[in-house]
């Protein structure tokens, strides 16, 4: 009888033991980032990273630019009992294939920065994006050339009233190149300039690719470029160093660099002179949206712009709202 | 007292034995010597045959056989080129052509040197052949016809596989061969409509035409005026050469044989003598093209049949 | 019967074999049960993991195609002018590109009203909101020039008399017409047959193969295309649409396959590897059938090797023990041949030698009892020596005769005492102070025999006379004496004197005398050498003496020719030592 009482007791103890044990293990979440090389991702990443220590066990996975490998992360991930997801994915047009495999497993999926199209998007009701409006952050980077134009007829070398500018275009393919291009060419138009574009190419959102392209627009144009206008920071801080490199942003010798990102070496570049302006492309608020997200839907609660604290459109998507960066504001927080 | 070395040469006996026909016993699965089946045509040329052999060789493919295009003619001795072929090592024949007299003494000479041969697109009675369900084209095209709004029809039709095609319609219809308003006399340029077939459109019947030559006297008929604007047209033919009438919209919808399947299975067929099994008379299912479906990839063998 | 198989159960045979059995057993099971496994499982990773790597071959160079041809779609975008309809430089541009890629079926570009620009395969047939309406068209703009639109394989319809089985690939174009922001669409059609050949040819061990489709499960391209649009072939896709994107396995006509889905970027497509199990993994089926064949076989030898092993170790010791239970039996005679491992041969021997060396002393207890009753029974017959007593008895009568009576009832007297400790109730060992008393009486009867022939001088040490003696060892030594004595005497008497005494660990009984003496060489071979005369003897007391006490004790003779005689018998004394 008292063999009883004791297996009894023993039984309730790993009971307990084990309920307590789940209870109090903290929620898996799975985080993918479609390259680590990328140094503004990295950052996103890194502040999802920040907000969820402490509350979920993170696992962050390198998908070195192979949506394939992406893709056997993702199904690692979930095989290994993710609550939620949190994809960078690598290809957007493949991301409908991440939204279909969420929904399959009904475990809720936030998508960062590269951004599926709507129709994809709606296929899934766990499915959302935070990333930024590349409209909004297109039109920014276009308001500082108008600005400066405005601020500054001298700009305007020969006189003829038209802006002649080269751009750089971002990586094709993915949204914020074309639609930032776009965008900040209609803002110096809407601001009532009017533009010529000398030369245009895709650095593939990269420095060492803005330098080249902007070598070859400096060989083929010269003197006539009025403008650089660069869809990010890293290819605008390539085209300052082939501009450096003729010659440029000495003796008196300027030109109007924009880009977007508001990455440090550009907020240096900023202060420094050399770059005219950028577009904040916040990561922080970017990492903290996607966290939040994800946290909310773990929680299996509804997802409203109040209680998420950021602005959600009617198709789940969430854009972190850019500003302007330039000399007057660049040390304010 | 011997007893323990006798199990033991027992057991050391089992053991080799088992070695042995473990090792050896399975014999690696020979595969079957490849033959060469040998695809005879009038002209080596033409939409048709493109699909048709296309189709043969995927079934070639399949089984690791050989398929080769040979043409005959009436002019030089089949009898003998079958011969040849023969002697070559050909082991079985496809025969695709239009003439009757080619094919007849083809088919005569095979069963003289005992060559098994499949006939393409065509039957013959006591041999194997892969040819196109007419029926079922006749039946199709009752059914499009139904489906865009016909409640009677007038057929367009001719003798050989232009009957089969009625038949299958009539059957469609589930009346008797008799009873649908059939033309017979079209064929004749500036032959007269007779009254009841008149009477019959003018009601509104939609026109089911059997053959290719069909197809092109009711468009005539349609463009010359005898035939109402808006009146339904549904071809029936044996290639696709009517396609354009429907890309123009001059015709309805057509209904046209499917070279590629029926390569592949008449291949398979010639395969079936070889392996001594069971071989008959097969048919290919013909495909109903619409402008719906027109420019899809399920048709485009049929209806584009020289687009690679 | 248990108990017969409990007995058969503990043999040295039964537990070799199972003892070996249990340890081969378990080797093979080790084998059998974790070895196999795990290698067949390595085989079979090994083989699903080539089959990926092949498959992502494939995809690489699908994806490497579509790159490309995006690539050229965009470059063709980027040509498209501010103002499009004005400056027509790009017309020659793109036919230039659309020359120079053979895969390029047509390239054109319509401003957003559907209104074709220009085109390299002629002016379309179709224009205005017919183009609108087209999926490529209406899919393009929506993307806003970010993304390219892959359509299905289809016939490209809208050029004049040009029927192409192709794809249609399709970029909005943005461009800027004073001030007015434009969209128009490119469009570029890519012949099938050249796409189809990417993967079209890719083998994945002997059945298996590589086949595209949509998101939907469209067929973009497979093998078997036209067979499946005929009806004469099938592949079904449940399993990919289930699985989406990985690794997955079904079945089909009965044959497992194992399906590895993987995306290509840029278009929505999956390119799915199928590859038929019993191909992939035959190395592992190889070799479970090897590793069950040897290990069968390993089991089959171990069972013959152990059996004949256990035979031939047992058979010997089995013999050995069937010998020893004769020999149990009582058979001395049984010789066992030394067979089998060195070990038991020595076993073997040294069991015959110690047969032998049984034999030996059985013999040798045989003989040395019959000696002994031989001697008891010499010793019983001299007990009643008739010649002795007839003589005493007739001297007895003479004396009698003579009236000496008082003579005769010594006679008879020493005679009765005589006879009596001769008997002495048969005991072979009796005090000294008895044998004393018997040769006293003896030579009592002598003396009256043979008067002045003879003196006997008797003395015997007190502490001697509670020895133990053998008997009638003093009386035939005395007649001995005597008897010599009398035959060869010239006439003198002879003294014979008899002692016992004590020494440190005898005792010792001497007869004396000074008679003729024994010549040297009778002296050699007197104790050795059976007596002549019947009788007693010397030789029969001195074994009589070892028979009893043992080879250290005996007869000492020491004799001159002419001068004496004197033996002593020495015997062990039974009191301790002397005080």
């Amino acid at each position: 009888m008292k063999h009883k009482r004791l297996a009894t007791v023993i039984l309730a103890m790993i009971l307990a033991a084990q309920t307590s044990a789940a209870a109090a293990s903290p929620p898996k979440i799975g985080v993918c980032i479609y390259n680590a090389a990328d140094t503004f991702m990295s950052s996103v990443v890194r502040q999802i990273q920040k907000e969820g220590e402490g509350s979920a066990e993170l696992t962050v996975m390198d998908s070195a630019n192979d949506q394939n490998l992406q893709f056997t992360q993702v199904l690692d991930m979930l095989d290994d009992g993710v609550q939620a997801l949190i994809i960078n994915p690598v290809d957007r047009t493949s991301a409908v294939y991440l939204i279909r495999l969420a929904q399959s497993r009904n475990v809720p999926l936030v998508l960062i920065n590269r951004e599926p199209s709507a129709d994809d998007l709606a296929l899934y009701d766990g499915a959302y994006y935070v990333g930024t409006d590349p409209k909004e952050t297109g039109y920014l980077c276009g308001e500082l050339v108008a600005d400066w134009f405005a601020a500054h007829p001298e700009a305007d070398l020969n006189g003829d009233g038209v802006i002649q500018y080269v751009l750089l275009k971002g990586e094709p393919g993915h949204q914020d190149a074309e639609l930032r291009t776009l965008y900040s060419l209609q803002a110096i138009t809407d601001a009532g300039f009017r533009t010529q574009m000398l030369g245009e190419d895709t650095a593939l959102w990269e420095r060492s690719v803005g330098q080249e392209k902007m070598a070859g627009f400096l060989a083929t144009w010269g003197n006539r470029i009025e403008c650089v206008i660069s869809n990010n920071d890293d290819m605008a801080l390539g085209a300052i160093d082939a501009l450096k490199a003729a010659g440029w942003f000495t003796g008196g010798r300027y030109m109007p660099v924009v880009g977007v990102d508001a990455t440090e070496p550009a907020l240096e570049a900023l202060r420094q002179g050399s770059l005219l302006g950028t577009v904040l492309n916040d990561a922080i608020n970017q990492g903290r949206a996607a966290w939040k997200l994800a946290w909310l839907l773990y929680k299996r609660e509804p997802v409203t712009s109040e209680n998420l604290g950021y602005a959600m459109d009617a198709n789940h998507r969430v854009y972190i709202p850019s500003q302007k960066i330039t000399l007057d504001n660049v040390d304010t927080p | 007292m011997k007893r323990p070395l006798i199990i033991c040469l027992v057991c050391l006996a089992a053991s080799l034995l088992v070695m042995f026909f473990g090792f050896h016993g399975t014999p690696e699965t020979a595969a079957a010597p490849s033959r060469t089946v040998a695809l005879l045509t009038q002209a080596d040329t033409g939409s048709f045959l493109l699909q048709l052999r296309n189709g043969a060789q995927a079934a070639a493919d399949e089984t690791g056989n050989k398929l080769t295009l040979v043409t005959v003619n009436v002019m030089s001795d089949p009898a003998a080129q079958i011969a040849a072929l023969q002697e070559d090592g050909i082991a079985a024949v496809l025969l695709y052509a239009e003439s009757d007299e080619l094919i007849s003494r083809v088919l005569s000479a095979c069963t003289d040197t005992g060559l098994p041969v499949t006939l393409l697109d065509r039957q013959a009675s006591g041999f194997v052949s892969a040819s196109s369900d007419e029926k079922l084209a006749g039946a199709l095209a009752v059914r499009q016809a139904k489906a865009l709004g016909c409640e009677t029809f007038v057929f367009l039709a001719g003798d050989g596989v232009a009957s089969e095609r009625l038949s299958g319609a009539a059957d469609e219809m589930g009346v008797g061969p008799a009873e649908p308003a059939t033309w017979y006399g079209w064929k004749d340029s500036g032959a007269v409509v007779p009254a009841e077939i008149r009477k019959n459109l003018d009601d509104g019947a939609g026109v089911i035409a059997l053959t290719g030559d069909a197809v092109r006297a009711a468009v005539n008929l349609l463009s010359d005026g005898t035939l109402r604007a808006g009146c339904v047209i549904i071809g029936v033919d044996s290639g696709a050469d009517c396609v354009p009438l429907l890309e123009n919209g001059q015709v309805n919808a057509m209904v046209l044989p499917a070279p590629y399947p029926m390569g592949y299975l008449g291949f398979q067929e010639a395969e079936n003598q070889l392996a001594g099994k069971r071989a008959g008379v097969v048919t290919a299912e013909p495909k109903l093209i619409t402008p719906e479906n027109l420019y899809s990839a399920e048709v485009v063998k049929i209806a584009f049949p020289l687009i690679q | 019967m248990i108990a017969r198989l409990k007995e058969r159960g503990r043999s040295l045979n039964t537990m070799m074999t199972l003892g070996m059995l249990l340890f081969t057993g378990i080797l093979l099971t080790f084998m059998g049960a974790a070895l196999v496994p795990f290698i067949s499982n390595l085989l079979s990773e090994n083989a699903i993991e080539r089959t990926r790597e092949t498959v992502s071959q494939s995809v690489n160079v699908v994806d490497q195609y579509v790159d490309s041809t995006v690539s050229t779609l965009q470059f063709a975008t980027s040509l498209i002018p501010a103002d499009p309809d004005k400056e027509i430089a790009w017309h020659s541009q793109i036919d230039l590109l659309a020359r120079a890629n053979s895969d390029i079926a047509a390239l054109a570009f319509f401003d957003g009203n559907g209104d074709c620009l220009y085109s390299t395969a002629g002016q379309p047939s179709v224009n205005g909101t017919a183009i609108q309406s087209r999926e490529w068209f209406t899919s393009a703009l929506k993307q806003e020039g970010t993304l390219t639109y892959f359509s299905m394989p289809y016939v490209q319809d809208i050029f004049r008399n040009q029927h192409g089985y192709v794809l249609t690939l399709s970029r909005a174009v943005n461009y800027l017409e004073g001030g007015d922001r434009k969209a128009g669409v490119m469009l570029m059609d890519i012949t099938y047959s050249s796409f189809a050949a990417l993967t079209d040819r890719v083998k994945l061990g002997d059945s298996g193969y590589t086949d595209l489709i949509n998101e939907n499960g469209e067929m973009v391209s497979h093998p078997k295309l036209q067979l499946i649009y005929s009806g004469q072939a099938s592949e079904d896709i449940s399993a990919v649409l289930s699985q989406i994107v990985g690794l997955t396995r079904d079945k089909q006509a009965g044959r497992e396959r194992v399906l590895v889905i993987d995306v290509i970027n840029q278009t929505r497509w999956r390119m799915v590897g199928v590859a038929y199990i019993d191909e992939i993994l035959q190395s592992k089926t190889a070799f479970i059938r090897i590793m069950s064949l040897v290990l069968l076989s390993a089991a089959l030898i171990s069972l013959g090797v152990t059996t004949l092993m256990a035979y031939w170790v047992t058979q010997p010791i089995t013999h050995l023990e069937h010998k020893m239970r004769k020999v149990e039996a009582g058979d001395l005679n049984v010789t066992i041949t030394a067979r089998g491992f060195s070990e038991i041969r020595l076993v073997a021997t040294a069991f015959n030698h110690m047969l032998t060396r049984i034999r030996e002393l059985m013999e040798q207890i045989v003989h040395e009892q019959e000696a002994k009753r031989l001697y008891e029974l010499n010793a019983l017959q001299a007990q009643i020596n008739p010649h002795f007593l007839y003589n005493t008895l007739d001297s007895i009568i003479w004396m009698e005769e003579r009236g000496r009576s008082r003579e005769a009832i010594t006679m008879v007297s020493a005679l009765a005492k005589l006879f009596r400790i001769s008997i002495s109730k048969g005991e072979s060992v009796i005090y000294v102070s008895e044998e004393i008393e018997h040769v006293r009486n003896y030579v009592i009867i002598q003396q009256m025999r043979f008067q002045d022939r003879f003196e006997c001088d008797i003395q015997a040490e007190p502490e001697t006379l509670g020895e133990r003696t053998v008997k009638l060892v003093l009386q035939p030594l005395v007649e001995n004496a005597l008897n010599h004595a009398i035959d060869e005497a010239d006439g003198s008497p002879i003294h014979i004197k008899v002692r016992a005494f004590l020494t440190e660990d005898e005792l010792r009984l001497l007869v004396e005398d000074d008679g003729i003496g024994i010549p040297e060489d009778t002296l050699k071979g007197i104790l050795t050498r059976p007596s002549g005369r019947g009788g007693i003897g010397l030789r029969n007391v001195h074994e009589r003496i070892q028979l009893t006490f043992g080879k250290q004790y005996g007869l000492t003779i020491e004799s001159k020719d002419g001068q004496g005689t004197r033996v002593t018998i020495r015997m062990p004394r039974e009191k301790g030592e002397k005080a």
